[in-house]
């Protein structure tokens, strides 16, 4: 990792809030000049604290937890507490993969929360403590 | 690894608008934001190449403090390029706070998906993508 090589201002809004509200500083990481083969393996992160669905109706409120692991070119991404799984070829495709899975899943289980069986009012519950309607 | 120091504490910022621009500048006056040539879409001619570009971001359900992050990575290997630090800090949680983030020309290795990340707190808000496809001569 090459130290920090030059130093970006970020602005927030005015008005609202201070203009001063971010200051980032950049670093460019060390890149090998001869990278990129299809196949290469793809870096996937152990863990990742998830606060968002990717659905304007819903509001992540407490960080879901997502564990990846590697099938071959495939990553899965799982949502530890809801046992809910997505898939795909990059880690960013399994993310939005479970992200949507998550929506479908609240939402159903909304819709139908009189005829949720046990395990699915478990479900239910855990869900409700992580993500809440907008 | 997962850091879970603060984050069940502050509200988890939501990320409305992730644009990626030539460049970004903000009204001194007024304080809008003028984004120039919004893309999603880069075509070059041999690789690696680098290209300066300049990232608006929008959240909103932020207060308090956050070590922000912004992770430049090649989807396709997941490697990370690129990344920029900083603090942010919202008082008002109702309201909107937006960013620009003016990057130096960023490497870009070969053809296909590059994203942005904000991250705030080691929490994951969202992305924001770009496609690189090899201009045929």
């Amino acid at each position: 990792m090459t130290p920090a090589t030059e130093i970006k201002q970020m602005s927030g809004a005015p008005a609202i809030q201070s203009p001063e509200a971010v200051s980032m500083k950049f670093q460019e990481l060390h890149v090998p000049r001869n990278l990129g083969t299809l196949d290469q393996p793809v870096v996937v992160p152990g863990e990742v604290l998830l606060g968002s669905v990717r659905d304007g109706r819903l509001r992540v409120y407490s960080p879901i937890r997502v564990k990846f692991t590697q099938e071959g070119q495939h990553v899965i991404a799982e949502a530890v507490e809801l046992n809910e799984f997505g898939f795909g070829n990059s880690v960013s495709e399994a993310l939005t993969d479970l992200q949507h899975a998550i929506v479908e899943l609240y939402l159903t289980l909304d819709k139908e929360q009189e005829r949720l069986g046990s395990d699915l009012q478990d479900v239910w519950e855990k869900l409700q403590k992580l993500i809440r309607v907008r | 690894m997962v850091e879970e120091d603060s984050v069940e504490s502050k509200p988890i910022p939501f990320l409305i608008a992730a644009l990626v621009c030539d460049a970004a500048v903000s009204d001194p006056s007024t304080g809008k934001k003028n984004l120039i040539g919004i893309f999603d879409r880069i075509k070059a001619i041999k690789f690696p190449v680098k290209r300066q570009m300049s990232l608006y971001l929008k959240v909103t359900d932020a207060e308090g403090d956050y070590d922000t992050e912004v992770r430049y990575i090649q989807m396709s290997t997941g490697k990370l390029l690129a990344k920029a630090k900083g603090k942010l800090h919202a008082t008002d949680k109702h309201s909107s706070l937006d960013l620009l983030i003016d990057f130096p020309p960023l490497l870009i290795p070969e053809e296909g998906r590059y994203e942005f990340q904000l991250w705030a707190n080691s929490v994951f808000l969202g992305t924001t993508s770009i496609d690189v496809v090899q201009q045929r001569q």
